[in-house]
């Protein structure tokens, strides 16, 4: 099975359980890599992970990098919703998650790639 | 002899019918999506450079003369297969519903079905022949971003959300910003004519800047983008051919503007200024024009009304 048809599948179960969105929160030491501390949940049965990129803000669905871009510390628009903007990068990440309506983004060669 | 462009509403069946044919003429050429490229391209240098750094089409005062060169240059096309045919816009003012003939099975199809939001109605449902090309994949080692390529998904279908995720802005909303006396102001990015007395017209069109008793950050411009939803929310607008009768009407804005301030400069910055165009820096990509040139927009076409 797929990760993210078993994400999928994950997220079912959770819906049944009355939990519309599983988290689960992670501490910068178990990835050595993030510049700061990372945060990670499944969302409509998608792997949403918010971390820093070269000290940028960054998201990813299902593994793959979503372009972002900071206007203030609460304004960020995405390639997926670029004329509205969200309150911080998890929000911009699930918006761009109900807007891909199961499909998924396209790898952004090496920058995109984890 | 300058054309006419008209509200879609007022046009016959046949210059719908032109329209429509001279689009799918474009999109079978190639010609359609290296506009749509284009427009992606400058959105992710602009946004890039949004604080300081050269910008053109967006988060700038050159919003609407770039987007009059897009305009120009796309109608060129388009009558470039037909003479007949001009560039249409939409008054979404008062033409708001989604029985609108806008989005007729004869002019632009209709909304997004329920579930994955595609379009299957009209000459740009993916049934019918319309494929979004965007989907830009970088091949080389530079930043893709600097490139200009974005992700995007794997849908090679148009997709419409409409009324799904907002309101358009209302006739009472566009009035409060025509009313504003000054096109831009410094920093002349997307904080500009944030606080009294609110000078920037071309920001609060933009819909970057609100008014103290506005609630979200995205009208006008940016309520159109986000209510007509699905590819017209994403960087890749372009890809729905509504994306040009929006902004068309938000070209006649700039017209309406000037006749309600005669006494003030109908462009701004007008000595050169780092980052933005001045009024006489010409356009990139195009480097043919200076705002100062596509300020009177007569010399080239006029609107119906």
């Amino acid at each position: 099975m797929r990760r993210r048809e078993l994400l999928k599948w994950t997220a079912g179960a959770t819906v049944m359980a009355g939990l519309p969105v599983a988290l689960v929160l992670r501490g910068p030491e178990l990835f050595a890599g993030a510049e700061s501390g990372e945060y990670t949940e499944t969302y409509q049965g998608r792997e949403i992970r918010v971390t820093t990129v070269a000290g940028e803000d960054a998201v990813f669905v299902d593994g793959r990098r979503l372009h972002l871009m900071k206007f203030a510390d609460d304004a960020y628009l995405s390639s997926m919703c670029h004329y509205r903007m969200a309150p911080n990068p998890l929000d911009a990440a699930r918006t761009a998650v109900r807007e891909l309506r199961g499909a998924d983004l396209l790898p952004i060669g090496h920058a995109g790639h984890n | 002899m300058a054309h006419v462009r008209k509200n879609h509403l007022d046009m016959t069946d046949r210059e719908r019918r032109a329209f429509i044919d001279a689009v799918l003429e474009l999109k079978r050429r190639g010609v359609y999506d290296e506009f749509v490229r284009l427009h992606i391209r400058m959105n992710s240098s602009d946004y890039i450079n949004k604080d300081d750094g050269p910008r053109y089409g967006h988060i700038n005062p050159g919003l609407m003369p770039w987007h009059r060169q897009y305009l120009l240059e796309f109608e060129k096309a388009l009558r470039w297969v037909d003479p007949s045919v001009t560039l249409p816009y939409w008054d979404w003012t008062t033409d708001r519903g989604t029985d609108s003939p806008l989005w007729g099975e004869d002019f632009l199809g209709g909304n997004g079905r329920p579930g994955d939001g595609r379009v299957t109605t009209g000459p740009f449902a993916f049934a019918n022949g319309w494929r979004i090309n965007t989907s830009v994949v970088p091949d080389g080692p530079e930043d893709p971003w600097l490139e200009g390529n974005y992700t995007h998904d794997d849908r090679p279908y148009l997709i419409r959300d409409l009324g799904g995720l907002g309101e358009l802005s209302t006739a009472e909303e566009l009035e409060e910003t025509l009313a504003l006396p000054v096109y831009d102001s410094p920093p002349w990015n997307h904080t500009s004519g944030y606080e009294p007395p609110f000078e920037s017209f071309r920001n609060h069109v933009e819909g970057y800047a609100m008014f103290p008793w506005e609630e979200n950050i995205g009208k006008l411009h940016g309520s159109v983008h986000v209510w007509v939803g699905g590819h017209m929310l994403y960087i890749g607008s372009p890809n729905d051919p509504v994306f040009f009768l929006h902004h068309a009407f938000i070209d006649k804005l700039w017209a309406l503007w000037q006749e309600e301030h005669p006494g003030v400069p109908h462009y701004l910055p007008v000595e050169p200024t780092p980052g933005v165009p001045s009024l006489h820096t010409l356009l990139a990509p195009w480097n043919t024009m200076t705002p100062a040139d596509l300020v009177d927009h007569t010399p080239f076409y006029t609107y119906d009304v």
